[in-house]
This record gives C-alpha cells, structure tokens and sequence, in this order.
C-alpha cells in the first residue's frame, strides 16, 4: 500500500464517514440476528437438569414437562416384560427413585449401579417416559 | 526406568523455568548467550520429554506392570496396536502426550525462526517455556505417569472396551496434538506483543503456525466423529455434547482467524479483533480440556473426574489474563491502517465471514456452559439440547455456505456489482437446478436450500478454477490439466485453500442429506426374516459366535437389497475378557447407492432371534469424502508454492486486481 493510495483512501472516507456507518449497522443487524436465534431456540430446547433427590425436593408438579435426571440406575430394577418390548427400570440417588419407561437402544455398558441421564417427559402417573437414555461412560479415555 | 522417566521430566521442568530466565533475562540485559541459551532451553525440554515418552512407550510394549499406569490401561491379551494407543488412554499419558507434542512443534517453530525474528523469539520462547513448565509440574507432582505400583501385577487390566478401536489411533492423538499446538501460535503473538514489533514477516510467521494447529485440530475432530459414527451405534457423528463443543471452540476462532488475518496483510486492519481471536483459541483449547477433566458440565462422555481440574483453572485464568493484559497494553500500537472502502469487498466479506463464525462459537459456547449460568442466577440447572445448537447453528452455517460462494469472487476495497453478478451466473443457475432438483424428488424445503448453498459454492470454486486456467491456458498454452496443476503450484495458498472450501461443501450435503434423510427402525427378527426400511430390505440371516484372542464375539449375518443390487454384511457384540459386563458393539454398515445401512446388534433371544436398531443414512461416505478432499487441501496449502518461472502468468482477481488467496 503506497502512502498516496493511503491518503486517498482516509481523505475518501473521510468524506464519506457513513461507510464504516453502514457497516457497524450491517454487523449489528447480525449480531442481534444471532441474538434472536439463540433466545428463540433456547426456548424450545430447554431441559431442567435435576438429580432424583433434586426433583422429589422440589415438591413441583412436573407432569408433561421436559426433564433431564441424572442418577444412577438402581440394582436390580432393570425389567422388560417380552424380548424386544418396552424396557422398565428405576433411577435412584440413593434416597429416593424415579421409575422410567424406554423404548429404545440402551447404551453398551447400560447395567445396575451405571450413572445415567435420562431425558424424557413427565407422565402423570410419575413415571418418565425417556426418549433418550445416557450413559455416562466410565470415560472415553479412561478406564473403569 | 520409572526413575529415569521422572528424573527427564523433573529436569526438563527445571530447564524450562531456567529457560524462561535466561531467555528473558538475556534479551533485556543484551547478553546474546543468554538468550540464545534460553530458546534452546526449549529443544532441550524436547529431547526430555521425548525421552520420558519414550519409556512410556516401552513400558508398555514390554508389558512393564510395575507402571501403574501400564497396568491400569493394558493387558496382556490386547492387540499390539491397542497397547500402544493406551498411551494416551488415560489422564496421565494424555498429558504427557500433549505437553510432548507441544514441545516438539514449538522447537521447530523457535529454534528455526530465532535469527528471522531475533526480538521476539525469546519472548516467544519464554512463554511457551511458561506453558510447558506448567504442564512438566503437571507431570512431575499431580498426574505422574511414572507412579509404580506396589506390587506388580501379573496382567495389566485392560483398556476401556469402548477405546479398542481403530479410531483410538487417530482421534485422540491429533485432537490433543491439535488443542496442544495453539500454544506455539499464542507464543508467537505473546511475544510481538511484549515487544510491539508486529511487522509484515511476523504476521506470516504465526500465521502459518496458526494454520499447522488449526489444520491438525481441524482432522482430530473430523476423524472423532468417523469413530463416534461407527462404534457409538446412535446412527450420528456429532451430538453437540459438551466434549464435543469444546472441541469445536478453538477451530471456530482459528478459521475465522485464518480468514480475517488476510485483511490485516492486505489492508492493515483488523488488528485488536485478529489478535484477540489467536490469543481465544489457546484460551479456548485450555477451558476445553479444563471443562473436560474437572467435570463442571455433565457430559455423556465424561472423563474420569480428577483432582487436576482447579489446576487447569488456575492455569485458564493465568492465560486469559497474560492474554487480555498484552492486548491491552499494545492497544495504541494495534491501530487500523484503513478503513473500509465499501460493503460489497473482500474485506467486508471476511468481516461477516468472521462475525458468522463468531456467532457460531459464542452460541456453542452459550449452549456449552448454560447449565452453569442457569444454575448461579436462577438457582435451577438448565440444559439446551441438539435442537438448541442445530436452530442456532444451522442458519449461521447456511450464510457461510453461501458466502464461501460469493467471497473469492470478491475483489479487495470495491467490488463491481454487475462484474460479480455475471461470474455468479452459473454457479446460482447450478443452485436453482438443486433446489428444484431436491424438492421434485426428496420434498423438505430446509434440505433443498441447504444443498443448494453447497451446490452454489462448489459452483463458484469451479468458475475460480475454471477462470484461473483458461488465463494460463492462453498465456502458457497448457492444457486444462497442467494449467489447473501450475496454477495451484504457483498460488498453493488461494487454490489449496479452494479445495478446503470444496471439501467443506461436500461435507455440508453429506451432514444435510443425512440430518433431513435420515429413516429409523427397531425391529425384532427372526433368522431368515426381512424388514424392509426406506426402500432398503434388511435381511437377518444368522447369528453365530466365535472367539478372538481379547474377546467373544457374538456376529449377526446381514443381508440388504435394494433394487438388483444386493450386499452382505456383519454387526457385532464384542464382550471383551475382564469387560463381559460391558459389551461392546461394532456396527455393522454396508454403503450402496452412496446411502449408509447401518444395522446395531442390541440383542438376541435364546431362540436366535435377534433385536436390531436399523438407521438408513444418506450420504454419509461424501462427510468422509469431503473430508479427504479437505485433508487434500490442506497438504496443497503447506506445500511449497513454485518459484515464478520466465514465463509470468499472472492470475487477475475479478476487476484486475491480483487476488493473493481466498482462504
């Protein structure tokens, strides 16, 4: 950049201050873009995330909503009434459980005792029914 | 040689402090023996930590037990290759792995380049010297690799059945080597900023450091998401998880930078929002691994929690206020030599280019860390979910998709409308035919436009090649072919960098294709039965099983049919000696007609029928195309361009100006 193509450049925008105007407002009008995205998908995708103790505290009437409860699954509790049918097992921190519904491919080391997360709606009978569930792996690198 | 492996590491952390000293201590004080006494403080702290790697490796090649981290990770019935990958299998070596890896890309950078860039190496040098005194303290006193065991086990316990795979091989090493490497890039700019001597030939110097992290991160979380498809059995490669995010934190700033430092070379501008975005993705890189390791977010893959966590978040708040504090204090030196001349310019593009990217990471970043910030303000944990991230993300990706069309067609300061319009023709007449291509035969409107940028974007690199070698074609008389090959020699940088936008949009059909097309079944079978799914008839045929030297294997012999054509293929349950309770599958996956059948084995009956979760995946070979063509580019970039011969051919940019790259 030779110091004359410079000097005509500050003395162009000089006369012309509305340029970087215009682009402060372009970036703004995105900025406020991303911002509407995030507020309105957060919205629809939200999830409280509670342990069993947390949810059973609360006291609240969960029917219907969206959750995400985290514990482990409790010994013993795992049943499925017929090969391939709908699998029934229990969350529990210790203290309380949650009785859960799934139908679905349950992770590979899904067993008694594993930490789960367990996404799901509220029925009103206080049963969740899952629509997915997770295992949180002994680790990806690290062994058990 | 536990001791000796210590003993390099305990050296080599000392050496690293001294190292900062001298090096700092020399440049102030003007004692030249000094300082370079210090830069090669940096090769030295290399060959120790090679050295202590080293017998690691040995350690378990030779099934050494005595190394409770050998015994914890291998055993005696895996395959060689899993034994070496152990290496990295667990906190301890990962560590090692990392602060090695560093090391070795910050010697080539410091000690090759001290004469070039005599006032900012050493600094350069100190810094990093900084970094890896941390993680050599690391090493020696909090997650030593080298701790024995007290009594020597027979066998070792084995690696985590979920890691012996092939992608153990390749995710971890280059996605460690990759978050680890950032370090070199933020050395460099620390430094110019401790010395405010931040000239043209710097700018290429981190610039091409930059790329070499970005590029090696860039293909770690590509291939963590070829392994997570065909070993996690869920039919996906990317489920926004936390882990997964973080990753993905560090690129996002790195390729937005990579753009927008063309502006700082072309036109001295952008200066703050360069720097602030170099010096991010290290602090990125960090608060990834420290979100990982510490357990702060809940994530499906959550590494076994440690006590390393507050460590790595005093050495995240170290770095971000070393980072904030330069960039602060250089602010006057970091003025814009310009300003923008106009909205429709390549300056102007990369600065949406950079904003779009912005955007994507902070939403990733918001989404990320929201369980924490709903918990201290509102005293309830909230989470956001994939729907969250593909809302947010997927119209910013979109834009980009379009803009990594238009802008190499772009010319710098100003750009004329109707020059721009008239090289756009083929590649939006390409986009018209997509989408109405896509909508007459698959319907879903999202997917239609989605391929439609993709398909505009290869359109507009096809017209800059095109361009590129009809001028040579004319000036040198090559044929197509060799003038295609001359003109990426001569220019690897803007014609590598469109065969990585090439790969980028072949990656984005495959993830709209197979995000939008995507079939689902769970299905109960018995031998001999069929199922038919998406067009796609999916026969089981028999269950057997049979033993290898680590595991028993129970297989599920697969038959799909689709028109004439039909394949035979194989999903399977591993049950890995001393992990029975953990079996492990093997999905089974057979691509015809570019479409994905991918078959889960979740479980049988004693009867031999069997339980499977069937996903038909469209276009899920053109992700792993793309990703090669992506790979290609970046090989095409680092290659040494062609020295200028007598015959000059020199490429015009749109209106005439000589575009330098497109990135």
């Amino acid at each position: 950049m030779s110091s004359a193509a410079a000097t005509v450049t500050s003395s162009r925008t000089r006369r012309n201050p509305w340029r970087n105007g215009k682009l402060l407002i372009a970036g703004g009008v995105l900025l406020a873009a991303v911002a509407f995205l995030v507020f309105n998908a957060m919205g629809s995708s939200m999830a409280y995330f509670v342990t069993v103790g947390e949810m059973q505290a609360s006291g609240k009437d969960l029917t219907g909503q969206q959750l995400r409860v985290g514990g482990h699954v409790e010994p013993g509790s795992i049943a499925r009434s017929g090969f391939g049918d709908e699998l029934r097992f229990s969350v529990t921190d210790g203290a309380t459980t949650l009785p859960v519904v799934y139908n679905g491919t349950v992770p590979d080391i899904f067993k008694d005792d594993v930490e789960v997360v367990v996404e799901g709606t509220m029925r009103p009978d206080g049963t969740l029914e899952a629509s997915s569930v997770l295992t949180k792996c002994p680790s990806k690198f690290e062994a058990e | 040689m536990a001791q000796l492996g210590h003993g390099a590491l305990l050296l080599a952390f000392a050496l690293a402090l001294l190292g900062i000293a001298f090096s700092v201590i020399g440049q102030r004080k003007r004692i030249p023996e000094l300082t370079i006494a210090g830069v090669r403080a940096v090769v030295a702290v290399t060959l120790l930590l090679g050295i202590a790697a080293i017998i690691l490796a040995i350690a378990f090649v030779t099934h050494d037990y005595s190394f409770q981290f050998v015994s914890s990770r291998s055993s005696r019935d895996m395959p060689l290759r899993y034994i070496v990958t152990a290496f990295y299998g667990g906190q301890e070596g990962s560590l090692l792995w990392w602060a090695t890896a560093a090391s070795i890309l910050g010697s080539l950078a410091f000690a090759r380049n001290r004469a070039r860039f005599p006032n900012i190496v050493p600094y350069a040098a100190a810094v990093f010297l900084g970094i890896q005194a941390f993680l050599l303290y690391m090493l020696c006193f909090v997650a030593s690799p080298f701790s024995l065991n007290r009594i020597t086990p027979a066998d070792g316990v084995g690696l985590n059945p979920l890691l012996r795979d092939p992608g153990m091989l390749v995710h971890p090493p280059l996605l460690l080597t990759g978050l680890a490497s950032f370090a070199v890039p933020f050395s460099i700019a620390a430094g110019a900023l401790v010395t405010g001597k931040m000239s043209a030939e710097w700018l290429r110097f981190v610039r091409r450091w930059t790329m070499i992290a970005w590029a090696i991160l860039g293909a770690g979380i590509f291939f963590g998401g070829w392994w997570a498809y065909h070993v996690l059995g869920w039919g996906g490669y990317w489920a926004w998880d936390p882990v997964e995010n973080v990753s993905l934190l560090p690129w996002l700033t790195a390729t937005a930078f990579i753009h927008s430092i063309m502006v700082q070379e072309r036109r001295g501008m952008l200066k703050v929002w360069n720097i602030s975005l170099l010096l991010a993705s290290y602090v990125l890189a960090v608060f990834g691994t420290f979100v990982v390791r510490s357990g702060l977010i809940s994530s499906v893959h959550s590494f076994a929690l440690s006590d390393i966590g507050p460590y790595f978040l005093g050495f995240l708040a170290a770095v971000t206020a070393l980072a904030v504090g330069l960039i602060a204090w250089r602010l006057p030196l970091l003025q814009s030599e310009n300003t923008f001349d106009s909205m429709v310019s390549r300056e102007a593009g990369f600065l949406l280019n950079n904003l779009l990217f912005a955007g994507i990471a902070f939403a990733t970043f918001w989404g990320t860390v929201y369980p924490l910030i709903s918990e201290a303000f509102n005293d309830t944990r909230m989470t956001v979910g994939a729907p969250f991230y593909n809302q947010v993300n997927g119209p910013l990706l979109l834009l980009l998709l379009i803009l990594m069309g238009i802008g190499p067609l772009l010319a710098w300061r100003q750009t004329i409308v109707p020059i721009l319009l008239r090289s756009l023709r083929a590649p939006l007449a390409l986009a018209l035919l997509a989408i109405i291509g896509v909508l007459a035969f698959f319907g879903q409107p999202m997917a239609a436009i989605g391929i439609a940028a993709a398909v505009f974007a290869i359109g507009a690199i096809v017209v800059e090649y095109w361009r590129g070698a009809r001028l040579r074609r004319k000036n040198a008389g090559d044929a197509f072919p060799v003038a295609i090959y001359h003109l990426t020699r001569r220019d690897p940088r803007r014609y590598g960098g469109y065969i990585v936008h090439l790969g980028v949009a072949i990656i984005a059909i495959g993830i709209v294709a197979s995000t939008f097309f995507q079939s689902e079944r769970l299905v109960v079978l018995e031998q001999g039965q069929a199922v038919t799914v998406a067009g796609y008839t999916i026969r089981y045929d028999n269950l057997r099983e049979q033993r290898s030297r680590d595991a028993r294997i129970v297989t599920a012999d697969l038959t799909v049919t689709r028109g004439g054509s039909s394949e035979t293929f194989e999903a399977h349950r591993y049950f890995f000696n001393r992990f029975e309770d953990q079996p492990t599958t093997r999905v089974g996956v057979v691509t015809l007609r570019f479409t994905d059948v991918y078959v889960m084995l979740t479980e049988w009956s004693d009867t031999g029928a069997a339980n499977l979760h069937i996903f038909i995946n469209p276009l899920v070979t053109w992700i792993w195309a793309g990703g090669f063509v992506y790979l290609i580019g970046m090989f095409v970039i680092f290659w040494p361009a062609a020295q200028p011969r007598s015959v000059q051919v020199r490429v015009p940019d749109r209106q005439g100006a000589l575009g330098e790259t497109a990135g």
